[in-house]
């Protein structure tokens, strides 16, 4: 509260959006229509270079909805240098619903090759029932897990780096990459 | 080892004959409380326990779960288990559950090992293998009601969790206890545990956790390892853990029938067993505040020539 009795907002110059945040689709997202509602689905400010375009996949190739994290037993590309951390976590996997699992024909410890239109990773399957199938605007998605410790030698055993997968765009303001929704599909190897 | 032997109130395949160390009374009955509630399956224990053990396992295979190593081995005495539990409202729940060995107040382990001396009960409660008096015959695997001990296939010999016999010897808590960053592992003497038990069961029924319970199973007469489970009615949603674990009858008979025929070969072949019964027997009066726990039956008991057979098939 200010002395002439208001409340006042502050935000940085140069900001490209903003001050407040905004909801929007994912780049590459199964939802055709306008995020919430609305007619704009991807964020009109965000800067895509030809190239990065071209490489963004479509629902009807990638119809599910990946996302990238760490596990507790790993940091990032570090740890997997140390033995004990290798042995408690020691080869890649994918996490997989076990609805999609079924569709697939997946069992728990199955390679599997997920794709993305940008390249593939193949992993070994974990089938839970914590990602579940979700009901988005009438349509069903199923989501794939795909944590990133792996790739790069170490004490782990060999595995693809999941950033192979992800696409190359960055939030508008702070260039955050977005790994955390995108398109893949699914196969057993 | 050291002083620690003095401690030492069973021993495989070791008859009644001789009685238990009896000079040491100040040893608390300890426990380690797992509580299941907050444990959050970052396997801190794993490694810390392999940190103090020195126990490097292979780096091996993701089989389609996240319990790694994937089964307790040689070389891992602890093992997080992770189990997706949906109850009949579809609600799920991730169970989590530190393996190891319990260290039963009756061990089914050193009851079924033939190797005198490989599995030692200390009077605080822990239950601990000597490696090198082990034989490797695999007995314990089956004596075990938990499926705990496993054979290292280098060397051939059984191992599993020793509380940290070395740690707490020395007034340390195990190093699982030490670094779980969630206070899920307490340790202490087992009537303190027994009380953080009830107070946190309490706390878990007021947050809706009707099934909330201690894990001290009396088939084994009670364990030096126990959990705070929220379903407590049904252990066995947590990666098969006995509702009531017994020592299988194959290995209790075997064991007490042998030691019963020991001594009636004995009592045969010997000019004058009853000078030698009365001369243990007083021995055996001597109570002993924990060691009485294991011995009050037999030394309550006028000394006749049946009772002594009574002594020798309770004897280990």
């Amino acid at each position: 509260m200010q002395s002439e009795g208001v409340a006042r907002l502050f935000s940085r110059k140069g900001l490209v959006d903003g001050p407040f945040p905004e909801h929007y689709e994912p780049t590459e997202s199964p939802i055709m229509g306008g995020a919430l509602g609305k007619t704009v689905r991807h964020n009109p400010v965000a800067r895509m270079f030809p190239d990065d375009v071209s490489r963004m996949g479509k629902p009807e190739q990638f119809p599910y909805v990946a996302t990238t994290y760490s596990v507790t037993e790993l940091f990032r590309h570090w740890t997997k240098h140390s033995r004990l951390n290798a042995i408690m976590q020691p080869e890649q996997f994918v996490e997989i619903g076990d609805r999609l699992a079924g569709k697939l024909g997946i069992a728990a410890g199955d390679m599997v090759r997920v794709s993305s239109q940008r390249g593939y990773i193949e992993a070994k399957a974990v089938v839970t029932k914590r990602l579940k199938r979700l009901n988005v605007l009438g349509q069903e998605l199923d989501q794939v897990g795909i944590p990133c410790h792996w790739g790069f030698k170490g004490a782990t055993r060999k595995g693809f780096l999941a950033n192979t997968l992800t696409p190359a765009m960055g939030d508008v303001n702070s260039q955050t990459p977005e790994f955390k929704a995108f398109l893949v599909n699914v196969e057993k190897v | 080892m050291g002083m620690q032997s003095q401690d030492i109130i069973r021993r495989s395949a070791t008859n009644g004959f001789t009685p238990a160390p009896q000079a040491r009374s100040h040893e608390t009955e300890v426990a380690k409380l797992i509580d299941v509630s907050l444990c959050t399956g970052c396997k801190g224990c794993q490694v810390a326990c392999s940190e103090w053990n020195d126990l490097r396992d292979e780096v091996g295979h993701n089989v389609g779960i996240y319990d790694n190593p994937a089964d307790l081995t040689s070389e891992t005495w602890t093992v997080i288990r992770f189990d997706e539990v949906e109850d009949e409202s579809d609600k799920l729940e991730w169970l989590l559950r530190k393996e190891g060995c319990m260290h039963c107040e009756d061990p089914g382990c050193l009851k079924a090992c033939p190797s005198p001396g490989a599995i030692l009960q200390f009077a605080n409660g822990i239950v601990d293998f000597q490696s090198d008096q082990c034989i490797g015959c695999g007995y314990c695997v089956a004596g075990c009601p938990f499926d705990i001990p496993r054979i290292s296939k280098t060397d051939n010999r059984a191992y599993k969790c020793t509380l940290c016999a070395d740690r707490v010897a020395v007034g340390q808590e195990p190093a699982c206890v030490k670094t779980c960053p969630t206070g899920a592992i307490s340790f202490g003497s087992k009537a303190e545990m027994k009380d953080l038990a009830a107070d946190r069961v309490d706390e878990l029924k007021g947050r809706g956790h009707n099934g909330a319970g201690l894990y001290d199973p009396p088939g084994v007469g009670g364990t030096h390892v126990m959990y705070v489970l929220t379903h407590a009615d049904k252990p066995e949603l947590y990666h098969r853990l006995p509702a009531d674990p017994t020592i299988s009858p194959v290995v209790r008979g075997w064991k007490e029938c042998s030691n019963h025929s020991v001594h009636l070969v004995l009592s045969q072949l010997w000019p004058g067993p009853l000078p030698i019964t009365w001369g243990l027997a007083p021995m055996r009066r001597t109570k002993h505040p924990i060691r009485s726990r294991s011995q009050t039956r037999r030394s309550r008991s006028p000394i006749t020539g049946l009772q002594t057979k009574r002594e020798m098939r309770d004897g280990y």
